[in-house]
């Protein structure tokens, strides 16, 4: 990742090898979604001169070196006059404060991500660390826990009357805050280098999710980013289900590299559900459900849920088992909230009820899911024990055409269009 | 003649209403180690250094008022501006020293309370202890409003040192004449002395402490004339106390010829001298003092940091929303007061080293200072004038020069 504080005080080197100066500044043009840089800043004797970006051949890279950086000119390359008030540097962004939309205090600029797209730099966010902060200081090498923290500049808009300080467009949108389905969204409107900046800016969870909920061919954009040990970290942070959905996009011989370096543990119930065949119940379902044993009050059933909760994104039935966790029965949520609190479960139990095989075709799970209007249906093996469930978007999803899921269009892109439908109407 | 009436009472709650800032920060001025500075400077020269007050009011007057300019103009901390206007390195390097000499203060304010506590027959294991979380609590219950109205409350205790004063029944013409006419002598104890009172009162600590309370406040520039009576209000009350400490101390410890070190020696001599009475207002004193410096040294060392650094900040957030804000105060309680708790730590070397320190920081903050009101993008109209900039700056070059000498004599 290249970073403002990575640039500044670099050689700029021109074609016969001579250096002409040292990076003072970056002057940048707003675009869109992001900033450009338009030139680079060197000042000679105390004047400060612009060299346009059109003139700059590469930033090269040489790891090995002392000063790694080194900005190479091309043959016939011309300064400009810098001139302070026409243009905007990224010295004015640097160490300001950010603001959310209602003026109150967030977050000071501590550096710049800059991106790398064919010729051209840009500017995708800024970092508001406290790693940043150290790479500024020099300090980079101490090993913090927390990753970088981005805003990305689109949500950044600068106001420069406002003496104040930078404003953000968004209430502190912070990429990692942001639900992984809306980073994958986010991610697909922007280039290569910019995806797989983003992506690995995420810590390893929002990386996982958002890697499960991308567009296959950014699937596989941030696959060639990741190395097999990043990959099995990632997994582990996920459900079982989740980490072997994810498996299943790669080749089989990477993921047994893969599974080989998680967690012995875990890795042994990704295999599990791996182990089913493709289009089989067991392939698509959750293994996250809320199950209880049989002589369970109502109140403890509730206190129960409570607890779970959180596991499971979505819950619509809760399943009683016998102690050889066989299914006995379901409950509605509906009818467990409408009880009295003393009352026994059993009451309610609905004893029955559909249920498919491990190894059961989807077309068969989608008509009976489809025929009794069910929200999630229980798997069994072939003991009768229940293993997973299959909830109803998952079938859905499992169902779509490929045709139709391309055709589907991001939560940004559909507010730019009625923007657009809007305007048109005017 | 009655819609006279009706301005003026508006005009004068418009004052209250911006009051605050100025006379807290000055009154803090007069902190544990202020005291033992001043009642030194009296229980050794007598009444030939009372002269000093009206020089000290007139700096502190000036190096003040630019700092609540700088707030009320930007709307910003001096640790923010600092951090926006010269290198991060810069900053970084002003903030570690900041921490480091606010330390060392907020383990004297402590030794304040043990000692003046200790006076009242109460031990310093219960008394440290509890004023840290009597300090702590006040800060996590509150708001900048209620913080500020306890803090008000706590600069009327400082009336402690003027009955005292009156208690001893000095000599007042002696007094009106000394307190107008120079004396000088050139022997290193006297000139430590000046230096001392000079370097005590105006501290780099109390610069990033005013500035950001006045940003907390939200004084507006219409309000800035009276933000400048805030600020000579309270360096006015400032002196006054710091002049009637001197006036106490020399006319009981001086004349007695007693030798003492610290404050509460101080308190201690006075009971014998000018009865028991104005020994526990004198020590009563020195606990207000220092209870409200413990708490207010915390802060402000909490505030410029995370200011600098760009952590959510201020009493009107919660803990959950500023934990680094409330960690950093939460840290300096603690350190200042396991310091004092430990067993046979000199704690007269601390106040001396922890002197030392301010010395050396103030020359950078103030010059920091000056390039920052001197900025036309920054001030604007409210830059200084030609004349008002050429006596800023000499006042400045005598606080550097002096905080120099007195780091030089203290060394050396």
């Amino acid at each position: 990742m290249l970073y403002y504080s990575k640039l500044i005080g670099k050689p700029v080197i021109d074609k016969t090898n001579r250096r002409i100066g040292y990076v003072k500044d970056l002057a940048f043009t707003d675009k869109d979604r992001y900033a450009i840089i338009s030139g680079v800043v060197i000042e000679v004797n105390g004047i400060k001169e612009m060299i346009p970006w059109k003139y700059i051949l590469e930033i090269g890279d040489k790891p090995k070196d002392p000063s790694p950086i080194e900005i190479y000119l091309n043959e016939e390359f011309k300064k400009v006059k810098f001139c302070d008030v026409c243009n905007k540097t990224l010295k004015e962004v640097i160490d300001k404060q950010l603001m959310d939309i209602n003026g109150a205090r967030v977050i000071r600029v501590n550096d710049i991500l800059l991106g790398r797209t064919g010729n051209k730099l840009i500017i995708v966010g800024v970092d508001i660390s406290t790693k940043g902060l150290l790479r500024r200081l020099g300090l980079g090498f101490i090993p913090l826990k927390k990753q970088e923290d981005i805003i990305l500049w689109k949500d950044v808009a600068q106001l420069s009357d406002d003496k104040k300080g930078i404003k953000l467009k968004v209430k502190r949108e912070r990429i990692n805050k942001l639900h992984p389905a809306e980073i994958a969204d986010m991610i697909r409107d922007l280039n290569l280098e910019e995806k797989q900046m983003i992506f690995n800016s995420l810590d390893r969870q929002k990386a996982a999710e958002t890697l499960l909920t991308s567009q296959p061919d950014d699937q596989r954009t941030f696959f060639k980013t990741l190395t097999f040990k990043k990959l099995a970290k990632m997994l582990e942070t996920l459900p079982n289900d989740d980490a072997a959905a994810i498996l299943n996009m790669m080749p089989s011989v990477n993921n047994v590299k893969v599974l080989r370096l998680m967690k012995p543990g875990i890795s042994a119930k990704v295999k599990k559900v791996l182990s089913y065949e493709k289009r089989t119940a067991g392939s698509l379902m959750s293994t996250r459900f809320l199950s209880i044993p049989e002589g369970f009050t109502i109140k403890k059933s509730m206190e129960y849920i409570r607890k779970e909760m959180p596991k499971p994104r979505h819950v619509f039935y809760l399943y009683v088992k016998s102690k050889d966790n066989r299914l006995k029965g379901v409950i509605s949520l509906r009818d467990l909230i409408l009880a009295k609190p003393g009352d026994e479960v059993s009451k309610l139990i609905k004893r029955d009820i559909m249920t498919v095989n491990v190894d059961s075709d989807l077309d068969e799970v989608f008509n009976i899911m489809s025929k009794y209007s069910l929200l999630a249906l229980p798997v069994i093996d072939k003991d009768k024990k229940i293993v997973g469930i299959i909830r109803v978007n998952n079938i859905i999803e499992a169902m779509i055409p490929e045709r139709i899921k391309t055709q589907r269009i991001s939560k940004y892109k559909r507010l730019v269009n009625n923007h657009n439908n809007n305007l048109d109407r005017k | 003649m009655k819609l006279n009436f009706k301005q003026r009472l508006a005009g004068l709650l418009v004052i209250l209403a911006v009051i605050g800032p100025g006379i807290i920060t000055s009154n803090v001025d007069n902190d544990a180690g202020g005291i033992a500075t001043y009642s030194l400077a009296g229980a050794q020269f007598g009444y030939t250094l009372l002269w000093i007050s009206i020089p000290v009011l007139i700096l502190l007057v000036i190096v003040q008022e630019m700092c609540s300019r700088l707030g009320v103009v930007t709307g910003k901390g001096l640790a923010d501006l600092i951090r926006e206007n010269f290198s991060l390195r810069m900053t970084f390097i002003i903030m570690s020293a900041l921490v480091i000499v606010n330390i060392t203060n907020t383990i004297s304010e402590f030794a304040g309370i043990a000692a003046a506590s200790e006076i009242f027959g109460i031990s310093r294991y219960f008394a440290v202890p509890l004023s840290g979380l009597f300090v702590w609590w006040i800060i996590l219950k509150s708001n900048y409003k209620s913080v500020e109205k306890v803090f008000l409350a706590a600069c009327v205790f400082y009336i402690a040192y003027l009955i005292s004063g009156f208690m001893v029944k000095p000599d007042w013409a002696i007094v009106a004449k000394a307190s107008i006419i120079p004396t000088f002598h050139f022997s290193k104890v006297y000139i430590m002395a000046i230096v001392g009172i000079i370097g005590t009162t105006i501290a780099p600590w109390m610069q990033f402490y005013m500035q950001s309370s006045i940003v907390e406040k939200g004084i507006k520039k219409e309000e800035l004339k009276y933000s400048r009576i805030d600020v000579i209000v309270g360096s006015f009350l400032a002196v006054i106390v710091a002049f009637f400490i001197v006036l106490t101390t020399a006319a009981t410890i001086f004349k007695s010829g007693v030798n003492i070190e610290t404050a509460s020696d101080a308190a201690l001599a006075l009971g014998p001298l000018a009865g028991k009475y104005a020994e526990y207002l004198f020590a009563f004193g020195l606990l207000n003092a220092s209870l409200f410096a413990a708490s207010i040294l915390p802060l402000s060392t909490a505030y410029s940091v995370s200011e600098a650094f760009g952590w959510e900040l201020g009493v009107n957030r919660k803990f959950s929303e500023a934990r680094r804000f409330y960690g950093l105060y939460g840290l300096m309680i603690i350190l200042g007061m396991v310091f004092v708790l430990i067993p046979g730590f000199n704690l007269i070397t601390l106040m001396y080293f922890s002197q030392v320190l301010n010395g050396i920081l103030l020359p950078f903050v103030i010059i920091l200072m000056l390039i920052l009101i001197n900025k036309n993008d920054l001030m604007g109209e409210y830059k200084n004038g030609k004349i008002y900039n050429i006596i800023i700056w000499l006042s400045s070059i005598i606080i550097i020069l002096l905080s120099v000498a007195m780091v030089y004599l203290m060394i050396f």
